[in-house]
């Protein structure tokens, strides 16, 4: 029986200390992606800014927003700037490219996703959205008025930050599970030391029932055995004299 | 409690605190595991980020060398920097250095001093080189921990709920379950009351020998007792025959009788207290009901944020109003549906209603995590609402099936303590998770969750249960007679749906939304709503205890001022976030508000029995206290309907204040019109007599 009370404490120790391993580990996994995710965005949001300010710059020196000319060899320059990125768009309010770094995607109209992305954005508020793999941050290009002409589009892979994110789970995983195996084992033998104290107690309580004394601290449950036992025996005395009263003469016949 | 129930608490509590100790040290363990690789990893993207910055102040020098401008002329570099720094928290060093003199400079100096904890870049001037000096604060790590420190916490308080229901689960209450059976039965047996002597399988060890030892001298009374008595029955024709026979007859009778009475000798062997019995009363259903109600709470700190994700569709509805709706159609159909789930659940029993209620749950919550359209999340969550009663009636059920008078408050107290525990749990978790994976994955999780819950009712709830009387249905007409009562419908409309409207509004709905506008997630709003039900669970028997103690010492009825407080102070926490409080305005108001829940809810319920015990006797009382909770579960669903359209025609603040304003008033309403004190049921009854 002793054997099933050690195997529910070691359940019960496996499972509190893994549920607690494993949500601790989850929420640190979220934290350093979220960090790792926030550190580039917020590079990718500066580089965004900075290809809009030029391009808000030419509008304020009359230049319309498709007529840039500067804008391809500025874009090319920035990109080379950051690993990181991918491509650097400048799109019009209906989502189609008006200058990119990559010539082919000139003229058309961006990734379905980023539209919607585009559209559901707070007006004039850097939006960002990913597609899979590929992710794009963006900041809204307005004229004087504060009219939102276009979008400066900052494309990047999500390759770099999945593996960084990846490695960091292996990491966890693999540590947190010594943990879990360290915790459970640290739980269970603080249980089985309060498990034996408890016992102790009990094996006090055993004798002081079986041997009907115990020293006399009132409200002590050793005393109460002790009365348990007391109170059994008078029982027993009382339901004798009965067996008596009817023996006397014929027996429990 | 007793001297000898609290002999043996310290064994309890030192293993409460060895899960604290050894569940804080493994989340410690792990942060620091993880502080050494952020600190690898981070730091270097975040000197990446800092030559970024620094490319923006590249190219402001860039414009000072094409208009010919001293760099040290240049205007408006402080002002760059400032909002720099601002923008980038973690950036706490920028300066711009000629000769190694610093010409423009902010912050914190000493983290520009720090090994690889900088970045410079030279900048094209007029004159001198200039260099371009960026410092990453060394501390930034260590305080994306201390910001991390709060969820810690929650793990740690969730972890020990859990832990609990855990032990419970694994060890049917634990070997302390063994223990206080023993107890119990020590107890009765040094009193003289071999009936009150209980056993149970689950003891093991020493505590298995003793009530092994107890069981078997009481059995060999009873079996003493016994064969006394069929002796004495054998013997008992013949008494008419000899005189000394009746006369020991007699004696042996009397000594029988007086032994029998004196130490309540029992006449069957001892019984065993089994899986369910009054100090686990919920037994088998516990562990599946708080898996369901837990994998139900995932979704409340998120809930509003995902429906206004969803496309509308069709339908021009107010963004708030589309917010609140997945709220108010789940509470409905909850209202709704109660009063005639209860006799359905006693006839097609409790552990089929249970895994009726699990399984619709279960798919309710998965096929919310795919829901395409807010109409498609509507349906699914009137589905949730409908599988959250029926699971409900059939847990509530089974307490009642499994309780007596005697032992019914401590049941429905441990039924309403899984609720709280599993509120306690729910939101902050699911926040959390919704933070990490997004809240469609968080529904697939409760999904699973709830199949979990389903297939534990499966293996664990006993298949037959022994029928019970029918509890008589509430109909259309009781409803009439009940509020035709005036204090009833009072009660009803002064205190319990202003209550509800509130709650629901607040915590389900306002609170969430609020978080997310100030710029938190969703495990911020999650962690603000626990504080209710911790607030909760410890407040309702503090507040139980203090009533008791004023009924016995003072001999009045303090019902009506603990409600009304209630109110008062649930009205004081809207108004409170006229303040410019922020964040922390919305917490105190969570705060407040369940502390004034904890104070009125109890009181409230009890003076339903007061105000309409007339009523009571005519209709039952299971019928005036069907009206009750279903006026008061409509309180629930009307509770976002109206925040929403105070939030979209007033605003956050307001919307708040209104509804505490309204509160507040319904309080002192409520104070006025009972002040005079209610004559309490049982008094009542009596001056009938």
């Amino acid at each position: 029986m002793l054997k099933e009370t050690t195997r529910s404490q070691l359940w019960l120790s496996a499972w509190v200390i893994g549920f607690s391993v494993a949500m601790a580990c989850l929420l640190l996994g979220f934290k350093h992606r979220a960090a790792l995710d926030g550190l580039q965005r917020a590079r990718l949001l500066l580089v965004a800014t900075e290809t809009r300010e030029v391009v808000e710059r030419n509008l304020t020196f009359g230049i319309a927003f498709t007529d840039i000319a500067t804008l391809p060899d500025v874009l090319a320059s920035t990109r080379n700037t950051e690993p990181l990125i991918a491509g650097i768009d400048v799109v019009d309010g209906g989502g189609k490219v008006i200058y990119s770094t990559d010539p082919p995607r000139r003229g058309h109209p961006m990734e379905m996703e980023w539209r919607d992305a585009m559209h559901h954005s707070a007006a004039g508020e850097p939006w960002h959205a990913r597609d899979g793999a590929d992710a794009v941050q963006a900041a809204p290009v307005r004229n004087a008025f504060g009219l939102t002409l276009g979008h400066a589009v900052v494309r990047y892979r999500l390759d770099a930050l999945n593996k960084a994110s990846a490695q960091f789970v292996r990491y966890l995983a693999l540590y947190g599970l010594a943990v879990a195996a360290g915790g459970t084992l640290a739980l269970f033998l603080m249980l089985r030391w309060v498990q034996a104290r408890l016992e102790r107690r009990l094996a006090r309580l055993n004798a002081a029932f079986e041997s009907g004394v115990a020293e006399p601290r009132p409200g002590s449950l050793a005393l109460e055995a002790a009365s348990a036992r007391a109170r059994v025996d008078d029982a027993r005395h009382a339901l004798e004299a009965a067996e008596q009263a009817l023996d006397a003469a014929g027996g429990m016949r | 409690m007793s001297a000898h129930q609290a002999s043996l608490r310290g064994y309890r509590l030192a293993a409460l605190g060895a899960v604290i100790l050894a569940v804080s040290a493994s989340i410690l363990a792990c942060a620091a595991l993880a502080y050494s690789a952020f600190e690898r990893e981070l730091r270097p993207e975040a000197l990446r980020k800092a030559e970024t910055v620094g490319h923006v102040v590249d190219a402001l020098a860039d414009k000072a060398m094409r208009f010919q401008l001293p760099l040290e002329k240049l205007p408006g570099v402080n002002d760059l920097f400032d909002s720099l720094e601002k923008q980038n928290p973690e950036i706490t060093w920028m300066a711009i250095r000629v000769d190694d003199k610093p010409i423009f400079a902010r912050g914190q100096e000493a983290h520009a001093k720090i090994a690889g904890g900088r970045v410079e870049l030279p900048l094209i001037t007029m004159g001198d080189p200039a260099v371009l000096e960026i410092a990453v604060d060394p501390a930034w790590v260590a305080r994306l921990f201390r910001d991390m420190a709060l969820d810690m916490g929650v793990i740690l308080l969730v972890s020990l709920v859990i832990s609990m229901e855990l032990a419970i689960y694994l060890t049917g209450a634990g070997d302390f379950r063994g223990v206080a059976v023993l107890q119990n039965a020590l107890h009765a047996a040094a009193s003289g009351n071999f009936r009150g002597v209980t056993t149970t399988d689950s003891a093991r060890g020493e505590a298995r020998t003793l009530l092994a030892a107890l069981a078997s001298a009481v059995d060999t009374l009873a079996m003493k007792r016994a064969l006394l008595a069929a002796a004495i029955a054998r013997r008992w024709p013949r008494r008419h025959a000899d005189a000394g026979e009746r006369e020991r007859l007699r004696a042996a009778l009397a000594r029988l009788r007086a032994a029998t009475r004196e130490y309540a000798l029992p006449t069957a062997p001892v019984p065993d207290v089994g899986r369910v019995d009054a100090s686990n009363v919920l037994g088998a259903m516990r562990a599946p009901f708080f898996l369901f109600l837990f994998s139900e709470d995932l979704s409340r700190s998120f809930l509003p944020l995902y429906a206004g994700s969803l496309p509308v569709g069709p339908f021009a509805i107010p963004v708030h109003l589309v917010v609140s709706l997945p709220i108010s159609i789940f509470m409905l159909i909850v209202a709704l549906s109660q009063p005639t789930l209860g006799t359905w659940s006693e006839r097609v029993g409790r552990r089929r209603a249970f895994l009726a209620g699990g399984l619709m749950g279960a798919a309710a919550h998965l096929a919310s995590a795919g829901a395409g359209s807010l109409s498609e999340l509507l349906v699914l969550r009137a589905i949730a609402g409908f599988a959250w009663a029926v699971a409900f009636v059939a847990a509530q059920g089974f307490v009642i099936d499994h309780t007596d008078r005697a032992t019914r408050t401590r049941g429905l107290a441990t039924f309403v303590g899984i609720i709280m525990a599993a509120s306690i749990c729910g939101p902050p978790m699911g926040g959390l998770l919704a933070d990490g994976v997004g809240p469609r994955w968080t529904f697939a999780i409760a999904g699973l969750l709830a199949t979990g819950a389903t297939l534990l009712a499966w293996r664990d709830l006993p298949r037959a249960l022994a029928a019970r009387r029918a509890v008589r249905q509430v109909r259309p007409r009781d409803y009439a007679a009940a509020l035709a009562n005036p204090r009833f419908a009072a009660l009803l409309a002064l205190a319990a749906i202003p209550a509800k409207v509130i709650v629901i509004a607040f915590c389900f709905y306002l609170v969430p939304l609020y978080v997310a506008e100030s710029g938190h997630n969703a495990a911020m709003a999650g962690r603000i709503i626990m504080l209710y039900s911790v607030m909760m669970v410890l407040g309702v028997p503090i507040t139980t205890e203090v009533v008791e103690r004023i009924q016995r010492t003072r001999h009045t009825q303090p019902h009506v001022a603990f409600v009304a407080g209630g109110l008062v102070v649930s009205g004081f926490a809207g108004l409170l976030m006229l303040m410019p409080l922020g964040l922390w305005g919305a917490t105190a108001l969570v705060f407040l508000l369940g502390i004034a829940q904890a104070m009125s809810i109890a009181p409230q319920s009890a003076m339903v029995a007061d105000v309409s015990a007339a009523d009571m006797n005519r209709l039952g009382e299971s019928a005036i206290y069907g009206v009750y909770r279903l006026i008061e579960r409509l309180g629930n669903a009307m509770g976002p309907v109206i925040a929403a359209f105070l939030l979209q025609v007033f605003g956050f603040h307001t919307a708040f204040a209104a509804i505490g304003a309204t509160v507040l008033v319904c309080g002192i309403a409520f104070y006025a019109t009972f002040r005079n004190g209610v004559e309490p049921a049982a008094d009542r009854k009596e001056a009938r007599a």
